[in-house]
């Protein structure tokens, strides 16, 4: 396993990695098995969504109480515009940190840079095991999806959950490329992790709420979050609008290279 | 024949913090050179030029002929460094860390690592995380001496190992004189210095001050001694030697300390007229040795 720094990479998430797929699967499958819960009691729940502000509604990622109460609506909202893809956003913006930042935190990038290795090939590297473990932990969601689909019957098509799966993927390695970008560029640990989950709870927040205020309506189209849940996949399956978070994605580590080639290394 | 290392004008500036300034080096292949310097003087920083880990102000760098900004991937290949803060995977087993690195180098033949891991008397066995300090440098130098580099670059080798194992690693770079290969390594103790290198550099406030060979810093070297007398001396009887520098009189003339530059064998004769308890030689001071090349004045500004 430690034959390339893409392998040693992952070998380092050997111990903890097994437990965010189980917290992925978790969730995921809970959400699922209250399906039946929801829908039977759908008046109750109807009434109480109805009654609840605007901006709440809009948080959960459902228009309004009644497209939260199809099948799609509720996974999306409960799975794939909250904690889903938080988990799947977290897990990649720790291995972005890691990358840079949290190599040059632990003084151990002089000796690792102290091989044949270049530089955009430590970046590159860490960003393809990035891109591997996150791309295994939204397919967790994926097969959970797809095994509890016809169990509870909650109408969900193959097309609609590989489409929001990968959609999953692609908005968490945005951030994650973000936290590899800031930590290519500065080298700072602390900086990059706050940097990059600021910037994720701040835009989820700008993405729910922006749409309630007409004039800054339009800020919800700079956050990463709108391009995957607004098209919703999970209903509509594969849109274009997935390909702006690969090309946020594939800008992020562009820079990521460009900026950790020309700059010191700290000690 | 190319130098090992060669460096011209080299200077490095952190914003306004002079790290080294002007620096004309030349290392040749077979030499064990050591680089001498207070802590702070810019010994780390020439080292991380040398490597291309920062990049230099102006001036430039040459490594076994290669430019240190354009072929540095060439010069790592050819290389063994041990960095001077020296950090490894604390989650790895030492063992593991050879085979990462060797991997990394393409090399799967680790016998070299392993002999000098037992050279040194390291467990590879355990987790980097439990080794002491003294244990990690082993490590660090095990993996610098992995694919037999012709040039090594160990950044303050022997901190942290303690007597006996500074003796092995002496060894060590015997083995590497004797197999015609280049070191370049840094330190700010002068005795061990003196021991193992061909030629010293002397760097100081990120200034290059001397360069000597060990012969003639042994001849230009400072020494202090304590001599204690079984009866009184009076101090005039070593004022007038050869190479004294000053003497002091202690305890009504039965200790006498003197500072003596070069050969001892004038003050060690005339100690020997009177009854002679007790000498002390205390191991030259990298200041002293200062002193001899070059009377900077106090306060030189130094960054690393």
């Amino acid at each position: 396993m430690l034959s390339s720094l893409f392998r040693k990479t992952i070998w380092d998430r050997r111990r903890g990695y097994v437990w965010w797929i189980v917290g992925m699967v978790a969730i995921t499958g809970i959400t699922v098995a209250f399906w039946p819960t929801l829908q039977r009691d759908a008046a109750v729940i109807s009434e109480l969504l109805e009654n609840l502000p605007e901006g709440m509604m809009s948080l959960f990622g459902a228009e309004d109480a009644g497209a939260f109460l199809t099948g799609p609506g509720y996974v999306n909202s409960r799975v794939f515009a909250s904690v889903g893809s938080f988990i799947a956003i977290f897990f990649a913006i720790s291995m972005g940190t890691a990358a840079i930042a949290g190599e040059e935190d632990k003084r151990t990038m002089d000796a690792l840079l102290a091989n044949p290795i270049p530089r955009h090939r430590v970046v590159l590297e860490s960003f393809a095991a990035m891109t591997l473990l996150t791309a295994l932990l939204a397919s967790a969601v994926w097969v959970t999806l797809l095994l509890a689909n016809p169990i509870v019957d909650i109408g969900l098509s193959i097309a609609g959950i590989t489409a929001a799966s990968i959609g999953m993927i692609l908005l968490a390695l945005s951030f994650g490329t973000l936290a590899l970008m800031i930590g290519a560029l500065t080298g700072k640990r602390s900086l990059t992790i706050g940097v990059a989950s600021g910037t994720t709870i701040a835009t989820f927040f700008i993405n729910g709420l922006a749409p309630l205020i007409d004039s800054i309506k339009w800020t919800q189209k700079l956050t990463p979050f709108y391009w995957l849940l607004d098209p919703n996949p999970l209903k509509n399956g594969f849109g274009w609008q997935l390909l702006v978070l690969l090309a946020i994605t594939l800008v992020c580590a562009a820079v990521a290279v460009w900026g950790f080639r020309r700059r010191d290394v700290a000690v | 024949m190319t130098p090992a290392i060669h460096t011209s004008n080299l200077t490095k500036y952190y914003a306004d913090i002079c790290g080294v300034e002007n620096l004309d080096l030349e290392v040749e292949p077979g030499e064990i050179f050591g680089f001498l310097g207070p802590n702070g003087a810019g010994k780390s920083t020439t080292i991380r030029l040398l490597l291309d880990f920062i990049r230099p102000t102006s001036g430039s760098a040459e490594v076994l002929g290669l430019a240190t900004t354009a072929d540095s991937i060439e010069i790592h290949r050819r290389v063994g460094y041990l960095p001077g803060e020296l950090a490894l995977y604390d989650r790895m087993t030492g063992d593991e860390l050879l085979r990462y690195f060797g991997a990394l180098r393409d090399v799967t033949d680790l016998s070299e690592a392993h002999r000098v891991a037992e050279i040194l008397d390291l467990d590879l066995t355990r987790t980097i995380r439990s080794y002491s300090s003294g244990n990690r440098q082993k490590l660090g130098l095990a993996q610098a001496f992995l694919h037999r580099p012709e040039l090594l670059i160990l950044d303050e080798p022997t901190s942290g190992l303690d007597p006996l194992i500074q003796q092995a690693f002496y060894d060590l770079v015997n083995d590497v004189r004797a197999e015609g290969r280049t070191m370049f390594l840094s330190s700010h103790v002068l005795p061990e210095v003196e021991r193992i290198a061909d030629r010293v550099g002397i760097i100081r406030g990120g200034n290059l001050v001397a360069v000597a060979s060990v012969a003639e810093l042994k001849d230009k070297a400072v020494h202090r001694l304590e001599l204690r007398f079984g009866e009184a001396v009076a101090a005039s009887a070593f004022e007038s030697l050869a190479g004294v520098r000053s003497v002091a009189v202690d305890d009504d003339g039965y200790v006498i300390d003197l500072q003596v530059e070069g050969s001892l064998d004038a003050v060690i004769k005339t100690a020997a007229r009177y009854e002679l308890i007790n000498l002390i030689s205390h191991e030259g001071e990298l200041e002293e040795a200062f002193l001899a090349f070059y009377s900077a004045p106090e306060g030189v500004p130094g960054a690393e």
